[in-house]
């Protein structure tokens, strides 16, 4: 992308969202629904976003697709890198149509491994107005962080705690964030369980959380209410 | 007093408002009930802009409204303009503004609904139009401090931001609200900003001086504008950054605003000025969306230059910020101590004219060129794309980091400590 087409006077939000899609079976009902709505995705944001009187300068999407470690450590985390939407609109869609519904094992899922790639990516930094968001979709509580931190394929790097996370989240004044300020927004579709609910939506800062039913895969969301929350969000 | 307003439509009371509830927009005329004998027994001149009475899309009328008073006799000038960034989903309350005669003190006001914390829907008029909590928000804290300004000039209340505090929250605790599916450390229920002026001449010695109270919560602002010294921020926003420019490039999270369901504090601080001067309140739909700080100042001084009345001020203001910004906008002011519109344009032609020579004309080749909000979407600015525009982002960030440096310690002059920061 050009300067020119950088540099959009303090008018329009750049946008990176990183989707974190719990990929195990029950999540069938929002997948599809994810992999059908990959190609209008970057129109639909910018039709809701519009309608706000607000514009988005860039758009990138990062898919993280989490299972569980527990289970099959093999799959549990499948990831793009950052996609300028709409010109990868097509890496995006086919990323995410071979992404199966399959598997988890127990309930927990491995969420948080997932929660903390997402906030370690690497975010824009240098367009104004940045929006870094992310959107977490899972019907399932979560593994505690480091219980399967011995198995093989474990992402480097992933925090020891919950505690250790929030500080890289970071809140007012923290010294260890590495999510800026400014820009960082926390979506959550998760049920109204532990971690999602508390600890993190009510005490993370700058977080919205739309409880779903635990084990029923989201299917009560459509697409559109999705967007929203997600622009609402911004 | 309170003014006239020339309204649109009138939205019936939302459900479970409180006793003696007034339509959002009929507040001002309520105040002038209680007290029509003592208060300001000016006659407005309603200005009904030419685009006021045009249908919009859909038969909507054109969402702007704008209002004055001009009456040089009493030294006293009076306006107010809102705009809609989409028709009909406005969440800007009408600005408030007051004057007492009695009493010799005015307050002006503004408040912001805030729509990604407030966006649920709450309330449903009669004609099934559904409205978000930002929405109401914004017109339950109007209304609150309409109440909190009646009591003050008439009953003796005492002017503090905590009483104002109280005031907001007795309306807002009995207006309608909806338990939201949403929940989070960013929802909010009837969120909205304020910020407002209260003031009140005196004369401790032979000249009159204008006791100002600044009263606010989030990002809106309260300014004075004086020919000498030009635009002064009295507000310091709540948000965690201050600097005005960075302001501008971060767009960030307040961290304090008017609500129904958590705490919050008004912020306030006293000052003294002379006569005469102009009291500003605006929503960031009017400072939030320029190129460098001192753009909002040199908006309301070319429309003033430009205007033979304070009609066709109020109009000029509304059409300039309708056409840079990308937000609703809403902004009250009062000038107190001026000879008339012709004493006041011309007492500020000469700063206008400083302005120009340090903030327009140094401007980037090509900035005024840059896709504007209406029109911008993605890779609208290749159109704009030529050799010459190559470097343009650093040239721009340049010169605002300059022209930032020589404005920010005048408009900065009276900018308040740091609040306590609320999560």
């Amino acid at each position: 992308m050009s300067n020119i087409e950088q540099y959009q006077g303090n008018l329009q939000y750049a946008v990176d969202i990183v989707l974190c899609i719990d990929a195990t079976g029950s999540m069938f009902p929002v997948l599809d629904n994810v992999k059908s709505s990959a190609l209008q995705f970057h129109d639909r944001l910018n039709d809701v976003m519009a309608k706000k009187g607000k514009a988005i300068s860039q758009l990138r999407l990062k898919v993280i697709a989490f299972r569980d470690f527990g289970d099959d450590y093999s799959n549990a985390i499948q990831q793009t890198g950052f996609l300028h939407l709409p010109e990868q609109a097509r890496s995006f869609e086919e990323f995410v149509r071979g992404i199966d519904a399959t598997g988890g094992g127990d309930i927990p899922e491995s969420g948080l491994e997932a929660l903390a790639l997402a906030v370690n990516s690497p975010w824009e930094q240098g367009l104004d107005r940045r929006r870094h968001v992310i959107v977490m979709f899972t019907d399932a509580p979560a593994h505690a962080l480091g219980k399967h931190a011995s198995a093989q394929s474990y992402p480097a790097g992933i925090p020891g705690s919950l505690d250790e996370l929030f500080e890289q989240w970071g809140y007012a004044r923290s010294q260890t964030a590495v999510m800026e300020q400014s820009a960082k927004r926390l979506v959550l579709f998760a049920p109204d369980q532990a971690p999602w609910s508390d600890p993190i939506a009510e005490e993370w800062d700058l977080t919205l959380h739309f409880a779903s039913k635990a084990g029923q895969g989201l299917e009560e969301f459509e697409m559109d209410e999705i967007i929203e929350t997600i622009a609402n969000s911004l | 007093m309170s003014g006239h307003q020339e309204h649109t439509a009138q939205p019936p009371a939302p459900v479970g408002a409180p006793t003696g509830y007034v339509p959002p927009g009929q507040g001002s005329r309520a105040t002038a009930q209680p007290y029509p004998a003592s208060a300001c027994a000016l006659s407005p001149a309603v200005a009904a802009p030419p685009d006021g009475a045009r249908p919009g899309p859909g038969g909507r009328p054109v969402p702007q409204r704008i209002w004055c008073v001009d009456h040089d006799r009493m030294g006293l000038l009076a306006m107010s303009v809102w705009t809609e960034r989409v028709p009909g989903r406005g969440e800007d309350a009408e600005p408030f503004v007051a004057h007492h005669m009695d009493s010799g003190q005015g307050m002006l006001a503004v408040f912001d609904g805030s729509g990604g914390a407030g966006a649920a829907p709450v309330w449903q008029a009669s004609d099934g139009e559904s409205r978000t909590g930002a929405w109401v928000g914004a017109r339950v804290a109007r209304l609150a401090a309409d109440h909190w300004f009646h009591d003050v000039a008439a009953e003796g209340e005492p002017a503090t931001p905590e009483t104002l505090c109280s005031y907001l929250q007795f309306f807002l605790g009995r207006a309608p609200q909806r338990r939201s599916k949403i929940s989070g450390t960013m929802r909010r229920q009837l969120p909205t900003t304020l910020a407002a002026v209260h003031y009140r001449l005196v004369c401790p010695q032979a000249e009159p001086q204008l006791e100002l109270q600044p009263l606010w919560a989030g990002d809106s602002r309260a300014y004075v504008l004086r020919p000498g010294t030009g635009l002064q921020v009295l507000t310091r926003d709540h948000t965690r950054e201050s600097d005005a420019l960075e302001l501008l490039r971060t767009d960030p999270p307040m961290t304090n605003l008017v609500c129904a369901d958590r705490d919050f504090e008004i912020d306030g601080q006293r000052l003294i000025h002379s006569l005469p001067c102009v009291l500003v309140t605006a929503t960031d739909g009017f400072f939030g969306y320029v190129h460098t700080p001192a753009d909002f100042e040199t908006l309301l001084l070319s429309t003033l230059q430009d205007a033979a009345t304070v009609e066709e001020w109020a109009d000029l203001i509304r059409r300039a910020v309708q056409a840079c910004t990308a937000d609703d906008a809403s902004l009250a002011l009062v000038a107190l101590g001026y000879g008339g519109f012709k004493d006041l344009r011309g007492q500020f032609a000469a700063r206008l004219e400083e302005l120009t020579d340090r903030y327009v004309r140094t401007r980037p080749r090509g900035l005024d060129r840059l896709p504007s909000a209406a029109g911008g979407g993605p890779g609208s600015g290749a159109s704009a794309a030529s050799e010459d525009l190559a470097d343009l982002p650093a040239r721009v960030r340049s010169w605002q980091d300059s022209t930032w440096h020589a404005y920010r310690p005048g408009y900065e002059t009276h900018l308040p400590p740091a609040l306590e920061e609320y999560a």
